[in-house]
């Protein structure tokens, strides 16, 4: 790329997490020259789509984890702190230990936030089975009781329309109904999917092309299923619909919230506490030195890595003083084991028909395998990435398919 | 990893025979290729504005829906592959339109003029 070739002012660049989206736009200025710092609570950064590697196959949480000082640049400075309050008017953040950092220009990157105590129940489930959404560790707690199950419902529903990974209560039952398949148990243990969506998945294309799956793995498929609460002593969900479904073992994905910070400026954040942006800058509204990307922003697109890293780039590109518009593409993988299909749409685009294949599984362990280096080096996958996303624009393949 | 530990780790890597085996065939590789000039053609084929080209070139929607492809492909090239080593009679047209009330030619033919269609945008 000839991009960032140009020499230029190098402005001070705050960015707060060290998620995929913070990383990314961490690890690409500072690759283009500028003095950048990078604010993150942890200490290790985890692949979440891991989780359901290690809930629902067992793997081993180690292969999903990474310290977060590996994965920034030396030249990056990496303060570990949690942010407390942001004042955009005097380019000001203030951490939770008291310290003070100021900016030119801020990329908030804090992700979302897990609102177990929203749903009554919740947090007794989870703290019982672990689950696939709050760390490597309460995955690795649900592996522990999946393993053990030969018999009973497992239960896999969603509690909100709104959360990150659109995919994954579906990727959930095709990977766990691969495993009691291989193990001989797949009947005796039931594996129902409850989802608050009129069809499978919140699209309909995609659900069609999804459906065969489900019938073929015998998953019985709830929809319009909204968790109203759960009881653990009765070992039941109930639905605001009047349902109610029977588990030996559940998870339930939770509400999502904005990140937990305080903006010294009214009217910032959303009810749900998500910022507001542009949709095709993600400049904080009101705002030219301030943008969100990822999971923490209301952009109206899937909450996912994909969207968090082509979010960052977009961000960089226009403090680099170049025209760049966030589209608001999805790449989200639906894995059913042996074979993968992208849910791949944009602002103007709904999802394109595409066919489950042995290839886009391939692709998937291809994007896995490159996920570290893309953090810490995005700018030599920069040509690689946007290249397939050129390739597999949803205008193009709307009247081809893939 | 701070780079004495990384060190530290390759020095201690370098004591496994196994690994040893894999630098010396390695280290040949690289003779190899260098005396043959491939290794020259890589450093040329790998320079980064060489990729970006190759990149545009190489991945397009097209060849997205090849890759996707394959598979099915290769299964097909299999099947026509035993098709055409076995012996054939020579068809006359009386012969090809008895032919077309099998199932699978009329299928086939189908799917033949769906690509010369293809061929035939512009």
């Amino acid at each position: 790329m000839s991009i960032g070739d140009i020499e230029m002012t190098k402005e001070k660049i705050l960015v707060l997490g060290a998620g995929t989206g913070g990383l990314v736009a961490g690890n690409l200025l500072a690759h283009h020259g500028y003095k950048v710092t990078i604010v993150e609570k942890k200490t290790e950064h985890l692949f979440q789509p891991g989780m359901l590697w290690i809930a629902f196959q067992g793997h081993k949480p180690e292969k999903y984890i990474r310290p977060v000082k590996e994965l920034v640049k030396p030249t990056v400075n990496l303060v570990q702190g949690t942010v407390k309050t942001i004042d955009l008017d005097e380019r000001k953040v203030e951490l939770a230990d008291g310290r003070s950092l100021d900016y030119d220009y801020l990329v908030v990157a804090l992700g979302s936030t897990l609102a177990y105590e929203e749903l009554e129940g919740h947090k007794e489930l989870v703290e019982k089975y672990g689950d696939f959404y709050s760390g490597a560790q309460n995955a690795a707690k649900f592996w522990s009781h999946f393993s053990q199950l030969k018999e009973g419902t497992l239960v896999i529903a969603a509690a909100d329309p709104l959360y990150k990974c659109v995919p994954a209560p579906h990727k959930a039952v095709f990977l766990s109904t691969y495993t009691l398949k291989k193990k001989g148990l797949l009947g005796k243990v039931k594996v129902k999917l409850a989802v608050p969506f009129i069809y499978e998945y919140p699209n309909e294309t995609i659900s069609e092309i999804l459906r065969p799956v489900f019938e073929e793995r015998q998953i019985e498929v709830y929809t319009m299923f909204t968790v109203d609460r759960i009881s653990l002593e009765e070992k039941k969900i109930y639905s605001l619909e009047g349902e109610e479904l029977e588990f030996d073992l559940a998870a339930v994905i939770p509400f999502h919230k904005g990140p937990d910070v305080e903006f010294k400026q009214e009217g910032i954040t959303d009810a749900d506490r998500f910022i507001k942006v542009n949709k095709y800058k993600l400049n904080i509204e009101g705002y030219d030195d301030a943008f969100a990307i990822g999971d923490c922003n209301n952009a109206p697109t899937s909450k996912t890595g994909v969207t968090a890293h082509l979010g960052a780039e977009v961000v960089v590109d226009q403090i680099m003083g170049y025209e760049a518009k966030f589209t608001g593409r999805t790449n989200c993988p639906v894995v059913t084991n042996g074979e993968a299909l992208f849910v791949i749409s944009d602002y103007d685009n709904p999802p394109v028909h595409v066919k489950l294949s042995k290839m886009k599984r391939l692709m998937e362990d291809f994007f896995i395998a490159s996920y570290w280096s893309s953090l810490r080096e995005p700018e030599k996958w920069r040509t690689l990435f946007g290249a397939y996303f050129k390739a597999t624009e949803p205008a193009v393949l709307k009247e081809r398919g893939w | 990893m701070a780079e004495r530990d990384v060190l530290e780790a390759l020095i201690e890597k370098l004591q496994d025979p196994e690994f040893q085996s894999s630098i010396e065939k390695l280290v040949m590789l690289l003779d190899n290729m260098n005396k043959s000039g491939l290794l020259d053609l890589l450093v040329t084929v790998t320079d980064p504005d060489v990729i970006d080209r190759l990149m545009e070139i190489l991945i397009t929607t097209g060849t997205m829906k090849l890759l996707d492809n394959l598979d099915t492909l290769l299964d097909k090239a299999g099947d026509m592959v035993d098709a055409m080593t076995q012996p054939a009679e020579p068809v006359s047209i009386s012969k090809l339109l008895a032919e077309l009330s099998k199932p699978e030619v009329a299928k086939g033919l189908g799917k033949l003029i769906k690509v010369l269609e293809a061929l035939g945008k512009d």
